[in-house]
């Protein structure tokens, strides 16, 4: 199991008057292969579980695990730890900053000590893998446009070959083709790359359509884990926390308070579709009839 | 990593010392710098020392967070204290070796140079600690006013002040969000011999300094679409009054300052 967590909790300044608990208690695992979708409200504390899987942040109590590897025993050596467990930030391009975007990409993987081969090799392979082409790799990052330098700074975190790939917001502030295309990559990388993904995000629909388990983070606390059905089953409860939820679902909603006798638990566009078309009056009520 | 660090910054409160007009805090401060250089002797440290204690009392800041602010300075009260015990001269001597002498007087000195300089610290970390950023760099531009009308820029450099203090902590969080995403990717910043850690700074500083300038544009642009002027003709939301707790408190210091001088040595 890649990463174990346990009662894991976390206070800010705890010694002082801005002491604030944005963690609390939560008890999480992720499987080899997944691909999470972590969604909570703005303060949630998403940000701040995925700073202690790879070590950024320690527990204030509780325990994480990366393969097996305690983090809060002084002797792990995080950056070994960084290297499995890669992590992208949000808005990772205010990170850029060499001269060219190859060695902007190639900063991670010397941090790792490795040889200049195998270096350059790795950064072509980041690079091809976020469709960055020969001639980027050779711009400055700081003339790039805003999506191609997101897509540089995720190349960076992916050039040290992490077993796990964790992104706070990778979609943020995209134009449609761009979040588009992000989503895409990052759909390639768990397939091909069989990287397991965590993804923190807002888009309801994109983490519907990507992820194979959800995350639902409320004030500190893991409020809902599950399949996407079973998340988007207690719509009620999301909508309390403040939480918007998938296209289909909300429609299903609306016509349901129009008094429809739409089924619970139904959030895919096409299933919507489905039970529509069955309580059509068409002739011979059936529904291939269209 | 940076969060620990309590010099120069505001704890809110509502006691006496909080509810203080600004201009009188920053004239008290003043004044009790003075008294921090016109004491002589230990009992009249002693005398400044209660006084900033009784103040911290009051003000409901904890002692914990006084002493905290003194860590970062220890080197430079060090550094202060060695000097002058070595490069004052006069005195009986008590230990010599090579050129190296020390003398009582000396190590007189170097003690008060030391106190003086803790002191001076803990007496102006309250008025930072009591007071926003915001309302101090009124106090200053309030108090410089007169100035401006020799043609003294008092309005744009109270301006100039509050937006570097404004800034500070979005650029201390910038910074602690760009140093772990650097460490994400491996970076160490905290071993190595002094150039290896100076050129490790760099993956942090220039994405720092891009975003500053960035975040200056952005603001410069903002101000000026809400028709900024400068100074002329601006009205204040809170006009700053001055009250009995700054009667008093001025009574205090004055006091305070008799104290010290008529202290013997």
């Amino acid at each position: 199991m890649p990463i174990e967590i346990t009662n894991l909790s976390h206070v800010y300044m705890p010694d002082s008057p801005f002491k604030t608990t944005a963690i609390h208690d939560i008890n999480l695992d992720v499987m080899q292969g997944e691909f999470i979708g972590l969604i909570g409200h703005t303060g949630s504390g998403k940000s701040t579980l995925i700073q202690h899987m790879n070590g950024l942040l320690k527990p204030t109590s509780g325990a994480i695990f990366v393969d097996g590897h305690d983090l809060t025993d002084k002797k792990t050596d995080l950056r070994s730890i960084r290297k499995r467990v890669g992590l992208v930030f949000q808005y990772p391009e205010y990170q850029l900053f060499e001269e060219t975007v190859a060695l902007d990409i190639a900063y991670g993987p010397k941090n790792l000590g490795l040889s200049q081969d195998e270096i350059d090799e790795r950064v072509s392979t980041a690079a091809s893998q976020l469709g960055l082409d020969e001639a980027t790799l050779a711009q400055s990052p700081f003339e790039l446009s805003g999506g191609q330098k997101r897509r540089c700074a995720i190349a960076g975190v992916l050039a040290m070959q992490p077993d796990v790939l964790i992104l706070d917001e990778p979609i943020a502030g995209l134009d449609p083709r761009g979040r588009e295309e992000m989503l895409g990559l990052l759909t390639n990388l768990h397939e091909q790359r069989g990287c397991t993904m965590v993804m923190v995000s807002h888009a309801m629909d994109d983490v519907a359509r990507l992820c194979s388990r959800i995350l639902v983070m409320n004030q500190g606390t893991l409020a809902m884990q599950g399949t996407p059905d079973e998340v988007f089953a207690r719509g009620d409860e999301l909508i309390q926390m403040g939480l918007g939820l998938p296209e289909g679902a909300q429609l299903a909603r609306a016509l349901r308070d129009k008094g429809f006798d739409i089924p619970a638990g139904i959030w895919k566009t096409q299933d919507l579709a489905e039970a529509l078309i069955k309580l059509l009056p068409l002739k011979g009520g059936d529904a291939d009839a269209r | 990593m940076l969060g620990n660090i309590t010099l120069g910054q505001f704890f809110p409160g509502d006691s006496l010392i909080h509810r203080m007009d600004p201009r009188a805090k920053l004239v008290l401060t003043i004044a009790l710098i003075v008294a921090v250089f016109v004491a002589k002797g230990f009992l009249s440290y002693a005398v400044v020392f209660a006084f900033i204690l009784m103040t911290a009392m009051i003000s409901q800041i904890s002692l914990k967070l006084i002493i905290r602010a003194i860590r970062p300075i220890l080197f430079i009260v060090a550094l202060t204290f060695v000097l002058n015990m070595f490069f004052s001269s006069g005195g009986n001597v008590i230990f010599q070796w090579a050129f190296m002498t020390i003398t009582d007087q000396g190590l007189q000195m170097a003690s008060y140079m030391a106190i003086r300089l803790v002191l001076l610290v803990m007496g102006t970390q309250l008025l930072t600690l009591t007071t926003s950023p915001i309302a101090l760099t009124d106090g200053i531009e309030s108090l410089l006013r007169p100035l401006s009308k020799i043609g003294f820029p008092a309005h744009e450099l109270a301006m100039m002040m509050s937006i570097a203090l404004r800034f500070i902590p979005t650029l201390m969080e910038e910074a602690d969000k760009i140093m772990k995403a650097q460490m994400a990717r491996g970076a160490d910043f905290e071993s190595g011999n002094l150039i290896q850690r100076a050129k490790s700074m760099v993956p942090l500083l220039v994405p720092l300094f891009v975003s500053a300038f960035r975040r200056a544009d952005e603001l410069a642009l903002a101000m000026e679409a809400r028709c900024y002027r400068g100074g002329e003709h601006r009205t204040r939301m809170k006009v700053l009054h001055f009250t009995q707790i700054d009667l008093g408190a001025a009574i205090c210091l004055a006091l305070l300052i008799a104290v010290v001088v008529l202290l013997p040595m």
